[in-house]
């Protein structure tokens, strides 16, 4: 493993460290909710910061801690090439599709065994509707993920039959970056169900509203690792082909495909901006918060 | 949104029921709309699974709901369930009064103090 990816490596390792550290300080905890809120324009009631705070926390304790284990660990297997590559230029970046899917495994893992509990004596509210992954992620990221992974293990497939003579290290790379790809996106689609599935005790609308606002983050979170791992396969795979390659045809496709993977990432990214999808959850299940956030003051008055 | 207060004289299949019905007949609940599965609603709401699963067997025999085998329970397609079946009782409750013989007008009394009470 050369030194670029020791740096990135030991850069994100003490990031996740800081973080970890970070969530157990009370005011961090406190910004962090405010910061919350503001992203997605709900007003937090003075008497739910403290358990919104804590609940923030316990999932980024659980995504920093995923990040910290998987990153070591990717960095120790490329080091001690344990089943993995370690002569590729790519191996920073490896490193740092690791940290996506660690992030989103710790971030499942607390979301899925955080439990809430509520006095038998206090009134309960629920939804009468049904609700679905589908209602807390916006469709661009949930289906978006999908056909990046699907994309990506065609490349995978299209590439190991085309490119394969003289591309190892290319190959390696699209092949790590699509089967990791795929990982994430099973564990996206079992995690996020269950936690949809997960009850929601609450005393009021305004308790409610902050458990979904937290489930679609958490989920946000989980649907970055398959889209990151599934994106970096399409663009810094089909360019290492093109690089690598000894056919010039090959060459050029790889090159016109990796620019229009590359250039469809961008306005992506761009319209993911625009669009706010961290408030979807709001407009799909709390359409009637749009006028005034004053509501949900009230409701808890 | 579905409110159950433990302190209420209404009984929580009641007030579960009452809520349920009055989101169905005034739109909050569309027709085809999913509801959450017993054990969720039971959990959400801290009921027994058996309550909230007779409350859908009620709602589901009155024409409000309507269970479409392992995929869930749905708001049943009829938007006018509760009128339909107000008018089935009424029905019901005139035919037995001109058996019974009692003149309409107190029948009429009668109901009127009924729903008044």
């Amino acid at each position: 493993m050369d030194g670029g990816a020791w740096f990135i490596s030991i850069l994100i390792s003490i990031g996740m460290i800081v973080g970890f550290a970070l969530t157990f300080v009370p005011f961090c905890a406190r910004w962090s909710a405010h910061r919350h809120a503001a992203s997605i324009r709900i007003d937090l009631p003075a008497h739910l910061e403290r358990t919104v705070a804590a609940r923030l926390m316990a999932r980024s304790r659980g995504g920093s801690l995923g990040g910290l284990v998987f990153t070591a660990a990717a960095a120790l297997a490329f080091h001690f090439e344990v089943g993995v590559n370690n002569d590729s230029q790519l191996t920073g970046l490896f490193i740092v599709g690791s940290t996506f899917a660690g992030v989103a495994t710790g971030t499942a893992v607390a979301a899925l065994t955080g439990s809430r509990t509520i006095s038998p004596d206090r009134p309960r509210v629920a939804r009468a509707r049904a609700v679905a992954v589908s209602d807390y992620l916006a469709p661009f990221e949930l289906i978006g993920a999908r056909i990046v992974v699907f994309a990506a293990v065609g490349v995978l497939l299209v590439t190991t039959v085309v490119a394969a003579p003289g591309a190892g290290g290319s190959l390696f790379a699209i092949a790590f970056f699509a089967i990791f790809g795929a990982v994430s996106l099973a564990l996206f689609e079992v995690a996020s169900r269950r936690i949809v599935d997960l009850s929601q005790p609450a005393g009021s609308t305004a308790e409610l509203v902050w458990d979904d606002a937290i489930r679609a983050s958490s989920l946000r979170d989980l649907v970055t690792a398959p889209l990151a791992l599934g994106a970096y396969c399409l663009v810094f795979g089909v360019f290492g082909i093109a690089e690598s390659s000894a056919h010039p045809a090959a060459m050029l496709v790889s090159w016109v495909v990796g620019s229009i993977f590359a250039l469809t990432g961008l306005a992506a990214a761009v319209y993911s901006i625009a669009t706010r999808p961290q408030r979807y959850f709001v407009d799909r299940l709390w359409s009637d918060l749009r006028a005034s956030d004053l509501d949900l003051v009230a409701d808890v008055a | 949104m579905l409110s159950i207060d433990p302190r209420s004289a209404t009984p929580p299949f009641e007030q579960l029921r009452l809520q349920l019905m009055e989101q169905v007949r005034g739109g909050e609940l569309a027709a085809g709309a999913k509801l959450p599965t017993v054990r969720r609603l039971a959990d959400d709401l801290g009921l027994a699974p058996n309550t909230v699963a007779r409350c859908y067997r009620e709602l589901e025999r009155d024409g409000f709901i309507e269970t479409r085998g392992r995929n869930g329970s749905f708001v049943s397609a009829q938007g006018d369930a509760a009128e339909q079946q107000a008018q089935v009782a009424a029905r019901a409750y005139a035919d037995r009064v001109r058996q019974l013989g009692v003149s309409p007008d107190a029948a009429l009394d009668w109901v009127t103090a009924a729903l008044r009470g």
